[in-house]
């Protein structure tokens, strides 16, 4: 995946604001609304000491000045409240769209392709987003720094606004510069010139930020990814003190942290200067603008009134500009680190584009044909598959046996459309699956796979796949899997394991693989198909799933690929692979009498210590 | 509230020994940032009422401009102090937070395996590394530092300008002032602690929330969603639990709207009495307009500085509990190893280990797993241990290495209990070979050699690797492995990851090894290669071997079964099948399918 460009990162993360938006429509103007009432609401004090300034330096009645003063002591309580009402209501509405957000991340890996799952850089993308988003606050950051620069804008327009009213209703007065519009121009041009350099400052700044930003996320992601595999994995600690190896993790967490500190010191110099170059601007601007105020109203051109109102106005301004600049620079970062997201939602949904129904089923049921497969994994040069043909008719009950590395569980994935193949086809009842309905396609298939995972649900939601399940059913199910054992006596409404109910239960190795057994039994479709079903099992449990097997798979067409060659003896048919390809193919007496044969050569590797 | 075991001023008094030890500078800029921001705030008060007086009392030009320069000048230069301090202040509590992020890491990695499997003690550890990891304000470290300075900072303007408008104007509105945002303070803090009393109604909420967005959605996961089409309902429970999470969210947050109202009260009593104070002086005569101008901003900023002070001291108090929990954690007795022990005895023969009458429980009051387990493994025996799943076998495994003490009886490693060693010291003569196999996220060698680079044998390492049947699989022993951790990182099978485990054994060559299930990923020829190797690899050895897969009992000495936590069978493998108890069962069972003559199994299926 190329590195996206800076602006395609600004596009990407406006993509981002919209995008929220449409997940939560109230919460960006909840963002501008707080701001807006954040930058409405100092007015009060610019205004109104100005009037009051005035009437006290003019000799105003006292109850004139009384209500005045009466009048800004409401208002700034009404605009107290207003901000704090609307800050409560953003904060909600901030929350909800952080929230909505992690769901919409978490929908599209539930709903993407598995080969883009599985892919390395999609990997990667999910480290970063995780790294950016829930480490670093940029979800909130991007809504914080949005408010700002809204805040910011309506605080400058609005100074912006006095001062050009005041300008207009000023009378010029005298003679000089001073007293000459020419003065306030030069007020208004310095305020501008400030701004456009700090503009410009806060620029460069958002140009190389996100860089660094991203160096940031990759130096942490190798460590991160360390110490979190290390406290999520933690049967790892067993290994890492029987070996001593503290040490060298220690090493590479060291190494991580010493990265940091050159880069930590560029973003201080790119931090720095714009904050600075903010401060002294801001300072001489203050001491220009006192200068000429003062001065015209010395020479009687502008009552006291208006000095109090012109003086805090441009404070106004100044600081707005400022800040603004720098919610503008955080508004940039802030549309760079979602952008990973972007990346992530722009993935296809799935490359999927089979849309017919199913065959209808022949007599017997459905035959899956694999005609000239081969396949090999995106972005790599091996071949993991090449030239299989193999017909599996409905109801047969195959055995697939091989080597490690012979291609048997990418066999799997690709029957089960986790993969499309490279070259070839595997056809149900003549028609090539990838133009079929996938999830139709997939209702056909009971897996258990070698890697399998149990939910940290419910017994009976885990049996059935679903929250809404038939507990007869599901009790039946796993009286078939796991006869008076622990799973069949537990209620259904059990959860397992311990990350997601308080009062989940741990299960061995042993009762989950029953456990997901049951679940394929439950399923009760045509095709099964079982990767290593056995292998945490120990012989007696073994020996049960295996007499339960005719059982289990009576009317049904059964995949069944081990290591244990005990179980080809249940299966009538057995396929062996070698290096990817389907190398020999027949019954167990068959393929023993083939002499030198690798099924052979397997066989008796297993069998001869059992003699 | 909860009782917290440190004290605030503890916690302060712990964070600055880590700053001190880690960065003095860190003081200076805090100091420095909140003086130059008092100096500023009071500079950039006093200008308008100077220019506000100059045109009043008619000064002359160059007096005026003198005056406005003079202030100008301070606020440029402690308008820079401030930002300077400030950036840097904040970048260095970063630093000091990562640093602190490696001595958590440590007790990970130090502390007893037995705290790793607790759920209880690692659910804290997980909560301990967070208060260091969470780099927002609202982090536990990071928050906690940051509050110290907006504490410093408000408490030094509060004082500023309190003292300012005691001089000039009336304590009575300094107490007003500050009474008021008392109360407004004491009002947040107030639901503030409702939140924290009631927060088990949501962190389970979010425990779960994390589970269904975060973790289901990995890639492990992947395969078994899309089989069994469970991507709608997990979809749908993850709006569920948003929802509910939010209206927990909502019912705080109008508890703090409460108090804003509350608070907006509190304002009005402390501007109408301000106000009050400054017109009637003003009016009477006794304050000049410039004056008025200088107060009244001063009394905002007073206001302003008394909230930020209380939100601060607040903030300081939330991430003080969250500092609490770490330290808690940090400070319980088996996380930090204490280094003692005497060293293993040595011996030119391998060690004999001997379990007496040993019993074991994972809890009180639970279960015991292990039941009077006596028996002795001798030097240079080959031991098979043998027994259905939840015997025992892997429990008896853990206590042998060390991670557990028995809850009676003794484990004994060359007559002397081995809870009296050194526990590195111990480690070190252990080889094994876990049925979770755990590869790190780093390079081929390092994973095999478990030691840094200079302290490791390449050229040993590409041995152990041809020797576990890995050879010409890597291009080089640099080659990074677990994918997920780096883009050129690359993924090993289930049989390839096990050999390159059963690598990381022979390069250790410690006196004892230990197999639990070395095999279960392995194809027929190449576990039949680790069953002829293994007289080699266990030449000179002390070792145990656990497996499902009898054949491999072929290959030792003597064999255990075990059944519910009890020894009941010792023999060699003819002996047991001669006594025909549980092991012969298990091994009729199992091979009945390989047996030549055995029934045709064809019709079953």
């Amino acid at each position: 995946m190329s590195k996206p460009s800076e602006s395609s990162n600004r596009k990407g993360g406006l993509i981002s604001l919209r995008r929220m938006a449409r997940l939560r429509p109230a919460a960006p103007w909840a963002q501008a609304l707080y701001g807006l009432a954040e930058a409405g609401a100092p007015f009060v004090n610019v205004i109104f000491p100005a009037f009051l300034v005035n009437q006290l330096t003019s000799g105003a009645p006292a109850r004139v000045v009384w209500l005045t003063a009466l009048l800004t002591v409401l208002l700034n309580a009404l605009a107290f409240g207003v901000k704090a009402a609307l800050g409560r209501w953003r904060e909600y509405e901030t929350e909800a769209v952080v929230r909505a957000w992690r769901s919409m991340r978490g929908k599209k890996f539930l709903n993407m392709d598995f080969s883009a799952l599985e892919d390395g850089e999609v990997e990667n993308l999910r480290q970063n987003v995780y790294q950016n988003e829930d480490n670093f606050g940029a979800v909130y950051g991007l809504l914080e720094s949005l408010k700002e620069s809204v805040r910011n804008l309506a605080a400058v327009a609005g100074a912006l606004a006095t001062l050009v009213v005041m300008l207009a209703s000023t009378p010029s007065s005298g003679q000089g510069f001073i007293h000459g519009p020419g003065s306030m121009a030069l007020v208004m041009g310095f305020c501008l010139l400030s701004a456009a350099l700090v503009f410009m400052l806060q620029m460069r700044n958002g140009k190389l930020m996100p860089g660094l930003m991203e160096q940031l996320a990759r130096t942490n992601q190798r460590g991160g990814y360390l110490i979190g595999s290390l406290l999520d994995n933690y049967p790892s600690g067993k290994d890492i003190r029987i070996y001593g190896a503290a040490p060298l993790v220690n090493r590479q967490l060291k190494d991580m942290l010493k990265s940091f500190g050159p880069m930590m010191r560029k973003m201080f110099a790119l931090n720095l200067t714009p904050a600075a170059a903010g401060a002294i601007t801001s300072a001489i601007m203050g001491g220009l603008i006192f200068s000429i105020v003062g001065l015209k109203a010395l020479g009687g051109g502008l009552d006291p009134g208006s000095v109090v109102w012109f003086a805090g106005s441009v404070q106004q301004f100044s600081a707005g500009i400022s800040a603004l600049v720098f919610a503008l620079g955080d508004l940039n970062v802030g549309l760079s680190q979602t952008s990973f997201t972007e990346q992530l939602m722009a993935l296809p949904d799935t490359l999927d584009s089979g849309h017919a129904p199913l065959p209808e089923s022949r007599a017997g049921g459905y035959e899956l044909e694999i005609k000239n497969l081969s396949f090999r994994y995106p972005g790599s040069q091996e071949w993991v598959l090449r030239g299989v043909n193999l017909n599996v008719q409905a109801g047969e009950h195959l055995a697939v046996v091989g080597l490690n590395g012979s291609g048997k569980t990418t066999l799997i994935k690709l029957i089960c459309r986790l993969y499309k193949p490279t070259e070839g086809s595997i056809l149900l009842n003549g028609v090539d699956i990838q133009t079929l309905d996938r999830a139709a396609y997939l209702k056909l298939f009971s897996v258990v796979f070698q890697d399998f995972k149990l939910f940290s649900f419910g017994l009976g939601e885990n049996v059935a796949a679903n929250p809404d399940y038939d507990a007869d059913r599901v009790k039946r199910a796993l009286q078939r899997a796991d006869a008076s054992g622990r799973l069949e006596r537990m209620p259904l409404e059990q959860p397992l394991y311990r990350d997601y109910a308080e009062d989940g239960v741990e299960i061995s190795g042993g009762e989950a693989q029953k456990a997901a057994i049951a679940r394929a039994i439950y399923r009760d479709a045509p095709f099964v198909v079982l990767d290593e079903p056995t292998a945490a099992l120990d012989p007696l449990a073994e020996q049960e799933v295996y007499a339960r097997f005719g059982d289990m798979m009576q009317d049904k067409t059964a995949l069944f690929i081990s290591h244990r060659l005990s179980s080809c003896r249940f299966c009538r048919d057995i396929a062996v692979f070698d290096q990817g390809s389907l190398i020999q193919r027949g019954s167990h007496e068959a393929l023993l009498q083939e002499e030198g044969g690798r099924y052979a050569q397997m066989w008796n590797a297993q069998a001869q210590y059992y003699q | 509230m909860e009782k917290s075991g440190y004290s605030l001023g503890n916690n302060l008094h712990f964070m600055a020994r880590l700053i001190r030890r880690q960065d003095k500078g860190m003081f200076v800029l805090l100091v420095l940032g909140a003086l130059a921001g008092v100096a500023l705030s009071l500079a950039g008060a006093y200008l308008p009422k100077l220019t506000l007086q100059g045109i009043l009392e008619g000064w002359d030009g160059p007096r005026l401009i003198g005056g406005i320069g003079a202030l100008a000048l301070v606020m440029g230069a402690c308008g820079y102090a401030q930002a300077h301090a400030g950036v840097a202040y904040q970048l260095r509590s970063d630093m000091a937070r990562i640093a602190h992020i490696a001595d958590i890491q440590k007790v990970a990695l130090e502390c007893e395996y037995s705290v790793l499997e607790n759920p209880g003690r690692r659910t804290m550890l997980n909560e301990a590394m967070e208060v260091c990891a969470n780099g927002s304000p609202s982090g536990g470290f990071y928050g906690f530092v940051d509050a110290v300075r907006a504490a410093l900072a408000a408490a030094l303007n509060m004082l500023a300008f309190g003292i300012l408008l005691i001089l000039g104007l009336s304590p009575v509105v300094v107490l007003v002032t500050f009474a008021c945002a008392a109360l407004s303070a004491f009002l947040n803090g107030r639901v503030a602690r409702y939140e924290h009393d009631h927060r088990e109604q949501w962190t389970p909420i979010d425990k779960k929330l994390h589970y269904v967005q975060d973790s289901v959605t990995q890639t492990r996961f992947g395969k078994d969603v899309r089989l069994y089409q469970c991507q709608d309902w997990l979809a749908a429970r993850m709006d569920e639990l948003v929802i509910a999470r939010l209206v927990q969210y909502k019912r705080v947050l109008l508890r703090y709207l409460g108090a804003d109202g509350m608070g907006m009260l509190g304002r009005l009593l402390r501007d109408g009495v301000t106000m009050g104070y400054l017109i009637s002086m003003a009016l009477s005569g006794a304050l000049a307009a410039p004056d008025l101008l200088l107060y009244l901003s001063s009394a905002s900023q007073l206001s302003d500085s008394v909230g930020a002070l209380f939100d601060a001291v607040n903030r300081l108090n939330r991430c003080h509990l969250k500092l609490c929990a770490m330290r808690a954690f940090m400070d319980l007795p088996d996380v930090q190893p204490d280094g003692r022990g005497e060293a293993p005895p040595r011996s030119a023969l391998p060690p004999w280990i001997e379990f007496k009458d040993v019993s074991f429980r994972y809890e009180e009051g639970g279960e015991d797993i292990l039941k009077n387990i006596s028996f002795t493994l001798r030097s240079g025996e080959k031991l098979a241990l043998v027994g259905g799943n939840g015997a025992g076998k892997t429990t008896l495994v853990k206590l042998m290495c060390g991670f557990y003490k028995p809850t009676q009886g003794q484990v004994l490693l060359n007559g002397t209990p081995i809870e009296r060693f050194n526990r590195e010291k111990l480690f070190a003569l252990y080889s094994t070979v876990f049925q979770d196999m755990t590869i790190l996220p780093l390079t081929v060698g390092e994973n095999v050699s478990m030691h840094i680079r200079e302290e490791s044998d390449m050229g040993k390492v590409a041995g152990c690797l041809e020797r576990a049947g890995l050879a010409g699989r890597f291009e080089s022993l640099d080659t990074l492995l677990v994918k997920a951790s780096h883009p050129e990182a690359q993924d090993l099978s289930g049989g390839e990851a096990q050999k390159l485990l059963l690598a990381r054994a022979l390069y250790k060559d410690a006196p004892i090894l230990i197999l639990d299930e070395p095999t279960a990923a392995l194809d027929p020829l190449a576990e039949s290669r680790m069953y002829e190797q293994y007289s080699q690899f266990t030449r000179g050895k002390t070792s145990l071997f656990i497996s499902h897969r009898l054949s491999s009992t072929r290959f030792c000495d003597r064999i255990l079964y075990m059944e519910h936590g009890k020894i009941l069978e010792s023999g060699s493998h003819d002996q047991l099948m001669a006594a025909g108890g549980g092991y012969a069962h298990l091994f009729e069972v199992q091979s009945q399918y390989y047996k030549e003559e055995g029934q045709s199994h064809e019709q079953a299926v």
